[in-house]
């Protein structure tokens, strides 16, 4: 429940999902024009296989492809600076250590980070930032977990300096 | 050294030189704007010693209004004179000086841990590694500049870890040889140096052999920074394509009524974007290589997609193999893409080609320290994953990318000097218009391209005239053709783009060649006067 609520969520504040809740299918990577066009030019143009093999080489699966893509442009420094302040990813990979032995809220937190991302994969949004805002609880939590073990002399400036160049 | 480990190490020796040498000229299918540049200057050089804007051995060369770093030309002199005018002439430095650059990178990686596995490991990221190889099939400058960086830091490491310190003198040759080969290395290169300076400063003995290679530094690249000072305000290439050079940041940095601190913010926040763009995991491992149009979703990245959790994991496990040197690797992955970051005009592999090589020992450490975790059906599974992935690029990169990127080379261009080369003494003028692309969107440099491939005598270029009618040198005459202006001259030649056709009225003209793309579309025609 917890990661339909995060996907769906995530679908939801980028308006992918309307407030009748109707699915806008023109917001999604499916309904890209070049992508289809890509996968028949590539299905003509590989003359060095096969006419059957070319359609298992290049075929739809390309959407998945498209969506990790997606997903890995998106965690970008900027983004991640943007949604939880860079300086945090310190106390997060603290967090993550803490976690590791604790696998139900190990899963949970990965899970629900791989759902919310998948919102954001299949999305055609080039900004899509607000479909991370049903993640931040996440993200808060870990920043929680790890706080504690950061070194107090070296987070609080970085803080700081990372505070002021977002104002 | 075993025997599996000298098999393998010759395996990827063989690798390397295979996917940098075989088919050199037919892959890129063209020379592009940049390498036909290069090519030409080498060719004029060689036989002129000056460039085509009649330079006389010149420290930055003028090319498109480009000003390219010097080295490269001149290594493009000494093969140009051994092997003529070809795409294979220029490229050569560029394969040989990259197949190097990846067992000298071995080398490194075995002089710091003295892990041999972890070395061949990190050796064959690096050889295999889609990035490396497309640059080292161009005539790049970076990727030269590449070569030099790493053998200067060979040769560093070795006089440190084997306390020979006179080594330092023939290490700073190198640094500055980086320096003269590409402009990310000129502040790339001083900020690698200062690292080593720090972090190595209790071993670096301050003695005659030391001041000695700073001064034989100072020497070396005295020219190239005089040259960049006395042409600060307009030519320097620093100058040109600095991120202050931004419109839209330029229009605030000259606005009087925002405050210095806001301006720096927000030139800081350009060059946070930016270095975010040059480190995010999609460029490097989903589109970061150009082989194909940018909307087409089969791109490759300039790394194997099933390395992206090695380079992830890779991260964390430097100290375990690199206990004495991790600071420095660690502040050699982040400094490398500041550089590149500082410039305007988008990701830009070649400009960052230095990080291909603390990237490829995070992926190599990230490799080796995993593969004695897994189990053996999953070792195979990550075998089988990489080398599906290398077939892939492999179709991508010699079958696709020629396919549907030749006219991003400006391919056609030799074909028509070919035509020209046979046919030369049949005609007493070849007009040329620059245009091509659909719709005649782009401007190209025939001029260079027809010049190299029918060996024109370079001092008939440095005779040229350049004026509103056009360019005019030798027997060509190359500007935009308007059909409903032009006089059609007894023994002419024209060589159009296929979107500025001459109409039908036109009955003193006849098509001699239709010049085609690699995608069999017609992008120029070559048409002879009849009169």
């Amino acid at each position: 429940m917890v990661f339909l609520l995060i996907f769906f969520g995530g679908l939801f504040t980028t308006r992918v999902i309307n407030k009748d809740l109707t699915v806008d299918k023109v917001k999604l990577i499916f309904d890209i024009p070049s992508i289809r066009d890509s996968v028949l030019q590539h299905q003509r143009d590989a003359r060095y296989l096969p006419y059957r093999i070319r359609l298992i080489v290049f075929n739809n699966f390309i959407y998945v492809y498209q969506a990790l893509r997606n997903i890995a442009n998106f965690w970008n420094l900027y983004n991640i600076n943007d949604i939880f302040l860079f300086v945090n990813l310190y106390p997060m990979y603290y967090g993550f250590k803490s976690i590791y032995k604790e696998k139900y809220i190990w899963y949970i937190c990965v899970l629900g980070i791989f759902f919310g991302s998948f919102a954001i994969g299949i999305n055609k949004m080039v900004d899509a930032r607000m479909a991370t805002w049903f993640m931040m609880p996440i993200f808060v939590y870990l920043i929680y977990r790890g706080i504690r073990k950061v070194n107090i002399k070296i987070y609080l400036p970085l803080l700081l300096i990372n505070l002021l160049f977002l104002i | 050294m075993n025997k599996v480990q000298k098999i393998v190490i010759f395996i990827l020796v063989f690798l390397t030189f295979i996917t940098r040498l075989v088919t050199l000229s037919k892959v890129p299918p063209h020379l592009s704007n940049d390498e036909i540049s290069i090519a030409y200057d080498s060719y004029s050089i060689r036989h002129t010693a000056r460039d085509e804007h009649n330079n006389f051995l010149p420290v930055s060369f003028q090319s498109h209004n480009t000003y390219k770093a010097p080295l490269y030309v001149y290594l493009a002199t000494i093969t140009n004179y051994f092997l003529g005018n070809s795409e294979f002439s220029v490229r050569l430095p560029s394969a040989i000086l990259g197949s190097l650059t990846v067992f000298v990178f071995g080398y490194i990686i075995f002089l710091l841990c003295k892990n041999i596995n972890l070395s061949i490991i990190s050796v064959g990221v690096l050889a295999l590694t889609p990035w490396h190889i497309y640059t080292s099939r161009m005539a790049l400058e970076s990727n030269i500049a590449v070569f030099f960086l790493v053998t200067a830091l060979l040769i560093f490491f070795n006089s440190i870890i084997n306390n020979k310190n006179h080594l330092l003198m023939l290490s700073m040759i190198f640094f500055a040889l980086s320096i003269w080969a590409y402009h990310t290395e000129w502040l790339l290169t001083p900020m690698i140096m200062f690292l080593l300076f720090y972090i190595y400063r209790k071993k670096i003995k301050l003695n005659t052999n030391f001041w000695l290679a700073t001064l034989i530094f100072v020497i070396l690249v005295f020219p190239i920074a005089y040259n960049a000072w006395i042409n600060r305000g307009t030519t320097a290439r620093a100058n040109t394509e600095i991120i202050f050079n931004d419109p839209g940041i330029s229009k605030i940095i000259k606005n009087s009524n925002i405050s210095k601190l806001k301006k720096i913010m927000i030139v800081g926040e350009s060059f946070f974007k930016n270095y975010s763009d040059y480190t995010k995991l999609g460029h490097l491992f989903f589109d970061g290589l150009p082989l194909l149009p940018k909307e087409d979703p089969y791109s490759v990245g300039l790394f194997f997609l099933p390395l992206l959790p090695f380079f992830l994991w890779g991260f964390f496990k430097i100290k375990l193999y690199f206990p004495n040197d991790y600071k420095f690797i660690y502040l050699w992955i982040i400094i490398s893409p500041i550089v590149p970051s500082l410039t305007i005009g988008g990701t830009n592999m070649v400009r960052n080609l230095a990080t291909v090589l603390p990237y490829s020992l995070l992926i190599g450490v990230g490799l080796y320290n995993v593969k004695n975790k897994i189990n053996f059906f999953k070792l195979w599974i990550l075998v089988l994953s990489i080398f599906i992935s290398i077939l892939y690029f492999l179709a991508i990169y010699f079958y696709h990318f020629p396919f549907q990127m030749g006219e991003n080379f400006q391919y056609g261009y030799k074909q028509a000097a070919e035509y020209i080369n046979d046919n030369y003494d049949k005609y007493d003028q070849i007009i040329v218009d620059p245009r091509f692309g659909n719709i005649n969107i782009y401007v190209g440099v025939p001029h260079l391209y027809l010049a190299y491939f029918t060996n024109l005598d370079p001092k008939k270029m440095l005779l040229r005239s350049d004026s509103n009618k056009g360019l005019l040198f030798d027997k060509y005459h190359i500007f935009e053709i308007n059909w409903n202006l032009e006089k059609i001259l007894p023994r002419s030649l024209y060589l159009v783009p296929f979107d500025n056709q001459p109409g039908n009225n036109f009955n003193n003209l006849r098509t001699v060649k239709e010049i085609k793309l690699p995608n069999y579309k017609v992008e120029f025609k070559l048409l002879e006067s009849t009169n």
